[in-house]
């Protein structure tokens, strides 16, 4: 496949059928960076996972070691060219590339998308893995009716999707791919250090029904005797999976919002208006709090057990109320007819670090990756 | 009464009632406000998304393929996914549409049953919203009887399905605009209806039937809401090399990255909402070239 020790960079051209080519006619394309890697030498970040075979040798783009691409400083990550196993990358026995097809919840789809795009580095293209975002309820509908081989889900499958999945005979496994958790942010020169999560449900809650204005103008309103003064609220825009986690963590469902709020994408946004203003309040991933701990303060969270700080591990153990763990599930009868399927999850598992770190999740424990492990090899 | 008005319009409006020629003039205004808020509207969305979108209007956007990270996103994929969506199913939509026509014009009286029955379907099927079909093409073609699956030549086939209507329609207004002296002179030299159908009448509507179905193309080019039902993905790094094929179009690519979180994901949105306009803008211009060139003059 690569004797002239070209790289392994999926060739693009292959795929265009000629009356797609006439057609077109604007779009031609050539993927071939002429580099030669060596050993330990400085790689781009967008080489990462990209392999080159060096007379007999296999080097792969990686986050050098001791470096990392972790939220807190994620700029600094190195990377370099580093010795791989011709079995690492060599998935699949045929030269055809198998499909791969995902859908499901729009929160899991950056991880996935990332897992994509390095697995499609690593491996030349041996899987065209399509992903569709239909939501998590949409995806199941569509893996209990064989059209997908994985499901992206926010939550657990619920009983009714789960008795479709038997009715048509469709055996899955589910896996546990990233912890997704959300701080909430206040100005550093706040008193406030922990907030109930009934107090947040005051302070986000619509005046009536599950949206239009809310009620709380003053921090007192959602917390008696509070001295901060006016509130002012920054969330997420509707769009964005992170307004669907916080408003399933406040109110329990995830459209329920007040619709008077400094509503952004940018999450940076939140970070400077909270930065400015003493009655600020925000809430964004938690790999952003770490990255912007001097700006914004990150608040503890009371639901009912005491008050919890927002960190890697409480996120992980399930303490901090703010978590939850994000699945995909995996059909049996898909991976036994594509084995790059497992391979697919697998690669995910072993690169989950990196690839949750990317799409800015909070990462496995090892306990969760070997639980992950021992489910994928089961399949 | 009405020859004095032209004649003098201007006395008569101050003699007769003194509003009429203030109201003529405001009315005049009111349509040049409307007209002049339009242009403005569009022309604002133009150079915003032109002034946006510009910079990302590289060779490496559309060579690129969808993508996580928004440096790296590209629509190639969705460029050649939305020409083999469009192109079949508006070539298939154009036959069967011109059959119809002829049909319809030619083989018909305006009185008759079937003419009455089918204008009423083809009418309400040409004002049936297009998530409709989708829905449609959801349960019959995706689903159900054919089980084509969520690809290329399902989305193909109900786009098609889509714009048949308005295509008929335009198709049948061109035949109709044949003058009948034509038929009448073909048939008086001996042709058979058919080689008049064929050698005079077809060609003389060209113009038409080609200015109608283009403008039904474009719509289809379009399109987003039927084919998120029938399953345009998100995230699709390949090129469709068949009707079999997943698939990703022009239109959800704008509405993913345009409500994607991260704000650099706008520019890209911005940048295929221009890829998009430019296509359309060739078809038209297309529509205009063959109508030009196959003009008759009678």
């Amino acid at each position: 496949m690569n004797s002239k020790g070209h790289t392994l960079r999926k060739s693009i051209v292959g795929k265009i059928s000629v009356a797609a080519l006439v057609a077109s006619g604007l779009v031609a394309f050539a993927a071939s960076p002429a580099s030669a890697a060596k050993l330990n030498d400085s790689c781009k970040r967008k080489d990462l996972f990209e392999v080159e075979n060096v007379s007999g040798t296999y080097l792969r783009c990686m986050v050098k070691p001791g470096s990392s691409l972790h939220a807190k400083k994620p700029k600094k990550a190195e990377f370099t060219w580093q010795k791989i196993n011709k079995k690492q990358f060599d998935y699949g026995k045929n030269k055809t590339s198998s499909a791969i097809r995902m859908d499901g919840s729009s929160t899991v789809y950056p991880l996935m998308a990332v897992t994509a795009k390095y697995f499609d580095a690593t491996t030349s293209g041996k899987a065209t893995v399509s992903i569709g975002i239909s939501g998590t309820g949409g995806g199941f509908e569509k893996f209990c009716k064989n059209e997908t081989d994985i499901s992206n889900a926010s939550r657990a499958i619920n009983a009714t999707e789960a008795a479709n999945c038997a009715k048509a005979g469709v055996t899955y496994t589910e896996i546990i791919v990233a912890n997704d958790g959300l701080a909430v942010v206040v100005n550093p020169k706040n008193s406030l250090t922990c907030i109930k999560m009934t107090e947040l449900k005051a302070m986000w809650a619509p005046g009536t029904g599950t949206s239009g204005p809310g009620k709380a103008t003053q921090w007192s309103d959602a917390i008696p005797g509070n001295t901060t003064g006016a509130l002012k609220l920054y969330g997420a825009g509707s769009d964005s999976g992170t307004f669907d986690s916080f408003n399933t963590f406040v109110h329990g469902r995830s459209t329920t919002s007040r619709t008077d709020y400094q509503a952004t994408e940018n999450d940076n946004v939140t970070v400077k208006g909270v930065a400015a203003e003493l009655g600020a309040i925000g809430y964004y991933g938690l790999s952003y709090a770490e990255e912007n701990a001097k700006l914004n303060k990150a608040l503890q969270i009371d639901n009912g057990k005491g008050c919890v700080a927002p960190k890697i591990s409480t996120v992980q153990d399930g303490t901090y109320a703010m978590a939850r763990p994000l699945y995909i599930y995996v059909k049996k009868a898909a991976v036994a007819k594509s084995p790059v399927i497992r391979e697919f999850v697998k690669f995910y598992l072993d690169n989950a670090d990196i690839i949750a770190a990317d799409a800015l999740f909070v990462p496995l424990t090892k306990v969760q990756v070997n639980t992950a492990r021992g489910a994928v090899n089961a399949i | 009464m009405t020859v004095h008005m032209v004649s003098d319009p201007t006395t008569l409006a101050s003699t007769v009632s003194g509003g009429r020629k203030s109201r003529d003039v405001i009315f005049l205004i009111g349509l040049w406000v409307a007209m002049l808020l339009c242009t403005a509207t569009l022309l604002t969305l133009l150079v915003d998304t032109f002034v946006t979108g510009r910079s990302k209007l590289t060779w490496a956007f559309l060579s690129g393929h969808p993508d996580p990270f928004p440096e790296d996103a590209g629509i190639q994929s969705a460029i050649l996914g939305s020409l083999w969506v469009v192109i079949p199913s508006g070539l298939g939509a154009l036959f069967v549409a011109i059959c119809t026509a002829i049909y319809l014009e030619e083989y018909t009286r305006t009185d008759s049953r079937i003419q009455k029955f089918i204008n009423l379907n083809i009418q309400t099927l040409a004002g049936v919203p297009s998530v409709v079909f989708g829905i449609l093409g959801l349960a019959f073609v995706a689903r159900g009887p054919l089980s084509w699956g969520f690809t290329v030549g399902t989305a193909a086939m109900v786009l098609g399905m889509m714009i048949l209507p308005v295509m008929i329609v335009a198709a049948r207004e061109a035949i109709r605009a044949v003058p009948s002296s034509l038929r009448e002179g073909s048939m008086a030299l001996g042709a058979t209806k058919w080689q008049t159908i064929r050698r005079q009448v077809v060609p003389a509507a060209v113009p038409g039937i080609a200015t109608g179905s283009i403008l039904g193309v474009s719509r289809a080019l379009g399109e987003s809401a039927p084919l998120i039902m029938l399953g345009a993905l998100a995230y699709v790094t390949f090129n469709p090399s068949g009707f079999g094929d997943y698939y990703t179009v022009i239109p959800l690519m704008i509405f993913k990255y345009a409500t994607e979180a991260q704000t650099e994901f706008q520019v890209s949105a911005a940048a295929a909402i221009i890829v998009l306009l430019v296509m359309m803008f060739a078809l038209n211009f297309l529509a205009i070239v063959i109508r030009d060139r196959s003009r008759k003059a009678w």
